[in-house]
């Protein structure tokens, strides 16, 4: 007790030495400039120096955006591109089952994210791209939850998409499975008519069966922070219910709680399909030259690679070809 | 090595660039993930251990760059849970070298007080050897009314872990009646994580070219502006800290204009807000219980 006493003091005291040093360090003499003109000071202190140092400060981040936004490495390789046909950039994407290193489980994610034909025509071309190249499971990641709401009309794009991909690897002599294009499964997408049908085509049918299919997980910034919690407390709430049948310790009845129970009330919470085991995605790709996750789900991404691309206007298959190539290259040492 | 370099050692030029920077906008709580000791130490032809030991000399200056940027909140990732998973040379070298640290800490008390930095370490405490612990405790404890700087360091932490600690500690004050089931929400969880309020982060910078988060701050760096940059840490230098703040700038505003965390608003209730309130301070001073008898017990251990 005496101890803590005297650690108790020292720390005031040294409180207060700290507050004592917190003397300001800047121009020469300031009271003697003070005393003098208060706004001679002014001017000595910010009338000069600061508007030169801002328009430097301004020109810089200027030229960077406008580097940036017109994008010379874009262009270059559009430049590129356009004397070949476009079914051909949609062929190298085969080409990634030669990767040693492949991701299984990928998230799509868009911000600045309009409900326009172009929009939702190019998201739907990208998760086509994305089956192409032989990616399992896709998670479709966009804070606001437009996309969400527009499952349905995805959904038939999407299958457009598909077919019309089928047709051009066909031409381009493709055989095998990527012939026939999957059957879509939606979770998640906020509309329980298209979160049925995804789990109908679940039923074993001959027919089906031979054929492949690609989930789809939907999600919007509500899932995420608020489904972390949201389980938690659903978890506190079948415990709180148990608890007269159960005389155990509080330390105890604790224990049970730990993150691998909290894990699975979390992919429950976030409608995650139970037909899927891994919810952890693999890789990450943030369109619209933004350096953020946007929020997505903070408990599933502690070891996705995570990679900026360009708005999904701008997008070739060549790029996601790309994003794929780098990922197939990095070494994962989980800690170890 | 002490944990803040004293002098400033910076060029002309640099100063120039600072000013300049200076004029927008300066994150004011910066995480790091000082990975890449162990590939520098393999490029240098050196041992593992003096990598980790480059490494921490290279804390020191960044903590003293930060200082002089006006960055007032730093939080380092100096040791995950999954590191035990490494080979025990390693992890009882890294042991060896954190106690060897926070003695250092604890020796040149009267430097941090001088520089009012706040040394806080997050973590799970249950995991750290207990010869280790008592130092942290007594940093802590020592530090615990600066205000000017904040160091956080995060010993045997994982994100996912920090939560699950967060969820656990919630479940017992609803057991215990200080909160009712409605108060339970983003906020508070987020409260429960430290012992003294932090700042909220404003970037997240992962040296050595990795492009994940390695279970490190996942819930705080949600919706702020990553940073990876290929450089290994013991090679960071003070341009690439400049580079960081830039990188800052120009996204900050991206991300503002998205608006993310809106849907967060809810309405505000007094009374649960007080409740909140009182269990967050309820259970800080549990902590700090704890943590002011570890260090108590400094003297009679050494």
């Amino acid at each position: 007790m005496a101890e803590q006493q005297v650690l108790h003091r020292n720390g005031h005291r040294n409180g207060v030495g700290s507050r004592a040093a917190r003397v300001p360090v800047s121009v020469p003499s300031p009271n003697l400039l003070e005393s003098v003109s208060p706004t001679l000071l002014l001017i000595v202190r910010y009338g000069v120096v600061k508007p030169i140092l801002s328009v430097i400060w301004a020109i810089t981040h200027l030229i960077y955006v406008l580097i940036h936004n017109v994008d010379l490495a874009h262009s270059f390789q559009t430049w590129m591109a356009s004397g070949r046909n476009s079914k051909q950039d949609i062929l190298i994407l085969t080409k990634t089952s030669q990767f040693e290193k492949f991701p299984n489980h990928v998230v799509i994610a868009v911000h600045n994210y309009d409900d326009t034909v172009q929009n939702i025509t190019q998201l739907s071309r990208i998760i086509c791209w994305a089956w192409v190249a032989n990616i399992k499971v896709i998670s479709l990641y966009e804070p606001k939850g437009i996309v969400k709401s527009q499952a349905k009309k995805l959904y038939g794009m999407v299958e457009k998409a598909l077919q019309e991909a089928c047709r051009e690897l066909k031409t381009g002599g493709i055989v095998g499975n990527k012939t026939t294009p999957p059957i879509l499964k939606f979770y998640n997408s906020g509309d329980e008519e298209m979160d049925k049908l995804s789990n109908e085509t679940q039923k074993p049918d001959e027919a089906i069966s031979q054929q492949q299919s690609l989930p789809i997980y939907f999600c919007c910034e509500k899932d995420c922070k608020s489904g972390i919690v949201n389980a938690a407390r659903n978890l506190f709430e079948k415990k709180a219910n148990a608890k007269p049948t159960l005389s155990l310790p509080e330390a105890l009845f604790n224990k049970d709680l730990d993150a691998a129970t909290l894990n699975s009330a979390i992919n429950k919470q976030i409608g995650w399909p139970e037909s899927e085991p891994n919810s952890e995605p693999d890789l990450m790709m943030v369109f619209g030259n933004i350096k953020s996750t946007l929020g997505f789900l903070p408990w599933h991404i502690r070891l996705t690679e995570i990679h900026w691309l360009p708005p999904i206007q701008k997008i070739s298959p060549l790029n996601f070809y790309g994003s794929l190539q780098k990922y197939s290259k990095c070494e994962q040492r989980v800690g170890k | 090595m002490s944990w803040i370099k004293d002098q400033d050692d910076r060029s002309w030029v640099q100063k120039l660039c600072t000013a300049v920077l200076k004029q927008g906008l300066i994150p004011q709580h910066v995480g790091f993930i000082l990975d890449g000791n162990r590939r520098y130490a393999r490029g240098q032809n050196l041992q593992t251990v003096e990598g980790h030991r480059k490494g921490f000399e290279k804390l020191s200056d960044t903590l003293r760059w930060c200082l002089d940027l006006g960055i007032t909140e730093v939080t380092v990732f100096v040791f995950s849970i999954e590191n035990f998973k490494r080979s025990e040379e390693e992890v009882s070298g890294l042991m060896k070298l954190a106690k060897e640290k926070f003695q250092k800490l604890l020796d040149e008390e009267e430097n941090l007080m001088n520089e009012g930095v706040c040394v806080q370490i997050v973590g799970d405490w249950s995991l750290v050897p207990e010869d280790l612990r008592i130092l942290m405790a007594k940093a802590m404890y020592m530090t615990r009314n600066n205000t000017r700087a904040k160091l956080n360091v995060a010993f045997a932490y994982t994100s996912r872990n920090e939560i699950t600690r967060g969820m656990k500690l919630i479940h017992q004050g609803l057991l215990d009646g200080s909160i009712l089931e409605d108060d339970v929400d983003c906020k508070l969880l987020e409260e429960s994580f430290y012992i003294l309020p932090s700042k909220p982060l404003d970037i997240l910078v992962r040296t050595s070219g990795e492009k994940r988060l390695s279970d490190f701050l996942l819930w705080q760096s949600a919706e702020t502006v990553l940073c990876f940059t290929n450089v290994l840490w013991p090679e960071f230098t003070y341009w690439h800290l400049l580079s960081v703040v830039f990188q800052f700038q120009i996204d900050k505003r991206n991300l503002m204009h998205l608006n993310l965390k809106a849907n967060d608003l809810q309405v505000t209730d007094l009374a649960m807000e007080q409740r909140q309130h009182k269990f967050i301070e309820k259970i800080r001073q549990q902590q700090w219980k704890i943590i002011a008898d570890d260090a108590s017990r400094i003297n009679s251990s050494l």
